[in-house]
């Protein structure tokens, strides 16, 4: 089976930057797309979203996938990191640029506190608006508990990633900046967040 | 008295000022720690289990004994011993390379993360990938395991890992394939065990800071 790619969108700004994201793949490749939108009840595009990207692999067609969050846009061939799932690794991703001082910036106070807590130390942060996933029981495990863990707070979902894999480990293969903010995936962080 | 900081804090040691972030585990007197606690600037989470650094399933693998005795001297009662090359002893082992500047106040933290994962190991830098590293030779061979060089590599001079077959058939690879971080690399690609990756601050000191 084909893998395909998969974007999360909602509002005006996500809707707009996702059809440049669109259209940046296509210059690449000709796997399907999928755009996981449409009214779930959230009060806000920002619940919905993160809502939706929590709950992505019950709503994902296709055994590989590619997430990329709509303020991405490819500028290399990726087909490199579906042949990585296909050796057997259930997540390739990138750590965040924000790390030490940084760490968990963008979470609130209390859930900042309250993951440092339950972490016992300071984790490695992870960003999560490029992910190659591969569908299988131990993922669909691991978003279950993604999606209880930003349940709790229904904020941002970094923090929330780093619990549920403290609860459930993946086989994660780390790729360096160019696969996210770089050369082969330019990410223009926050361009989709709504004032 | 230990305590996990929540907020960054400059704490003197040995008469210098040391910079310490959230999440940091520090020794400090119990008067101090008890302000932080009771402001809440610091915190002891419940969960955690000193134990595992002294119980009789773990220990430290190193290359020099003595020096990582010296160094790890806060933990009385940790099994230490020495190996002509990295391997795993105990149920859970810390292989530590005595050229390591060691910042001990991880060590039971790295232990208690084999609760999860199988191996646990720093990452060696976040802006030097494979791309970088190595000799031409050794990045063409390891691009034809890893598929694209960039990617981050680990720093292998702290490793924390359960004696279980993955983390053997890693190790084994590894100095089959000469030691090395590339060789390590592509020991991980190949074996692809549960492996955390801890921040490079593990190994490489805290992020330096301008004046």
């Amino acid at each position: 089976m084909k893998p395909s790619i998969v974007w999360v969108v909602y509002g005006e700004k996500a809707t707009d930057a996702c059809k440049r994201s669109r259209d940046s793949v296509s210059l690449w490749n000709t796997l399907p797309q999928q755009v996981v939108t449409g009214d779930i009840g959230a009060v806000s595009n920002k619940i919905a979203s993160r809502h939706s990207k929590t709950t992505l692999l019950k709503r994902i067609k296709t055994d590989r996938a590619l997430y990329l969050d709509a303020d991405t846009l490819v500028r290399q061939t990726i087909d490199v990191g579906f042949e990585m799932l296909a050796d057997g690794w259930d997540v390739v991703m990138v750590p965040s640029s924000n790390q030490g001082d940084d760490l968990m910036w963008h979470i609130g106070e209390q859930e900042r506190r309250v993951t440092l807590g339950e972490m016992g130390y300071q984790p490695l942060q992870l960003q999560c608006g490029v992910m190659f996933i591969a569908r299988n029981e131990r993922t669909m495990a691991f978003w279950d508990v993604w999606h209880e863990e930003w349940m709790r707070w229904y904020d941002e979902d970094q923090a929330a990633f780093l619990r549920a894999l403290k609860r459930v480990p993946l086989k994660i293969w780390l790729l360096g900046y160019p696969w996210n903010g770089g050369a082969v995936i330019e990410h223009r962080f926050g361009a989709c967040r709504e004032s | 008295m230990w305590v996990q900081l929540v907020q960054p804090k400059s704490i003197a040691n040995s008469g210098n000022q040391r910079r310490c972030e959230p999440g940091d585990w520090v020794d400090v007197g119990k008067q101090t720690a008890l302000m932080w606690l009771a402001d809440g600037s610091a915190q002891i989470p419940e969960a955690l289990d000193f134990t595992h650094i002294s119980g009789e399933m773990s220990g430290i693998a190193t290359d020099d004994k003595e020096l990582l005795t010296k160094r790890t001297a806060q933990f009385q009662d940790v099994k230490i011993e020495e190996l002509t090359k990295p391997g795993l002893i105990w149920e859970r082992t810390a292989w530590i390379d005595s050229a390591l500047e060691l910042r001990p106040e991880l060590l039971p933290i790295g232990f208690g993360m084999l609760e999860t994962w199988q191996m646990a190991v720093p990452l060696y830098d976040y802006k030097v990938l494979a791309i970088h590293y190595g000799e031409a030779d050794e990045r063409e061979k390891t691009k034809k395991v890893v598929r694209d060089l960039r990617c981050l590599m680990y720093d292998t001079r702290l490793i924390f890992a359960r004696n279980e077959p993955e983390p053997n058939k890693v190790f084994e690879l590894w100095q089959k394939e000469g030691g090395g971080l590339l060789a390590f690399l592509r020991a991980i690609y190949t074996v692809k065990p549960y492996i955390l990756a801890l921040p490079a601050t593990w190994t490489t000191g805290r992020p330096k800071r301008e004046a």
